[in-house]
């Protein structure tokens, strides 16, 4: 495999995973937030 | 010998300048920047269409929906044949060239819909935070699908089948965030 190759897959395994690490921070807050107005509402 | 590393070095670049702009005081003075140009695009024609004609902004919006459905049918056909879901007695390449026409075409749908609905409704989404998750998510799922994505399955589609998988996951995530984040927008305010 020449570096070419190599560098795309890097990359891609790089961007590839730090959009997976955004996906679970944004999502947990998300959530979590969505919790703490329902127990707000209903107890 | 970092020179061969081109891509791997802009995606680090990315990644730390779109960090260090989330966590920056950067952030906050781009938004508020950026107020004048949704006010003004109140006043454009879109903007007077979407604003007094209700059925015309339920027509684009329908066509809107239309995308979304299109766009979510290819994500989920590539990217469950990456993951190796369904249509496994074709190749990853077939499939690939199958959905980038149809997923191109419905991203230029949603973008214009897109476009002239926040016209209609510009100042309500600029204070909306939702609003700016997704064009954040959209950007990023562009820049991966067309600048990584698509090279790499041209290029290397059936050799790395550990690779294909976390890019299929990170390309559900993205589409996800994307089109979930849109009907958020859709039920707020």
């Amino acid at each position: 495999m020449n570096e070419t190759d190599k560098d795309l897959q890097i990359a891609s395994a790089l961007a590839a995973t730090a959009i997976v690490i955004g996906f679970i921070v944004y999502w947990s807050f998300e959530i979590q937030a969505v919790r703490e107005m329902l127990k707000l509402a209903y107890g | 010998m970092l020179m061969n590393y081109k891509r791997s070095i802009f995606t680090v670049l990315m990644i730390a300048l779109g960090t260090g702009f989330a966590l920056s005081d950067l952030r906050i003075e781009t938004w508020q920047g950026l107020q004048g140009v949704f006010e003004w695009s109140e006043t454009t024609l879109f903007g007077h269409i979407g604003k007094t004609w209700g059925a015309a902004f339920a027509v684009v919006e329908a066509f809107h929906l239309v995308g979304l459905a299109l766009l979510g049918g290819t994500i989920l056909f590539s990217d469950g044949r990456l993951l190796g879901l369904w249509f496994i007695d074709q190749s990853i390449a077939t499939v690939e060239q199958q959905a980038s026409r149809p997923f191109s075409a419905a991203l230029a749908l949603l973008i214009f819909t897109g476009v002239f609905m926040a016209c209609g409704v510009a100042m309500k989404i600029y204070y909306l935070p939702v609003f700016w998750y997704k064009m954040l998510a959209l950007f990023i799922g562009c820049a991966f699908v067309y600048g990584l994505r698509r090279p790499l399955l041209r290029t290397y589609a059936e050799s790395h089948p550990g690779l294909n998988k976390l890019v299929a996951v990170a390309s559900l995530m993205v589409w996800f965030t994307v089109t979930a984040t849109g009907r958020w927008i859709g039920f707020s305010g």
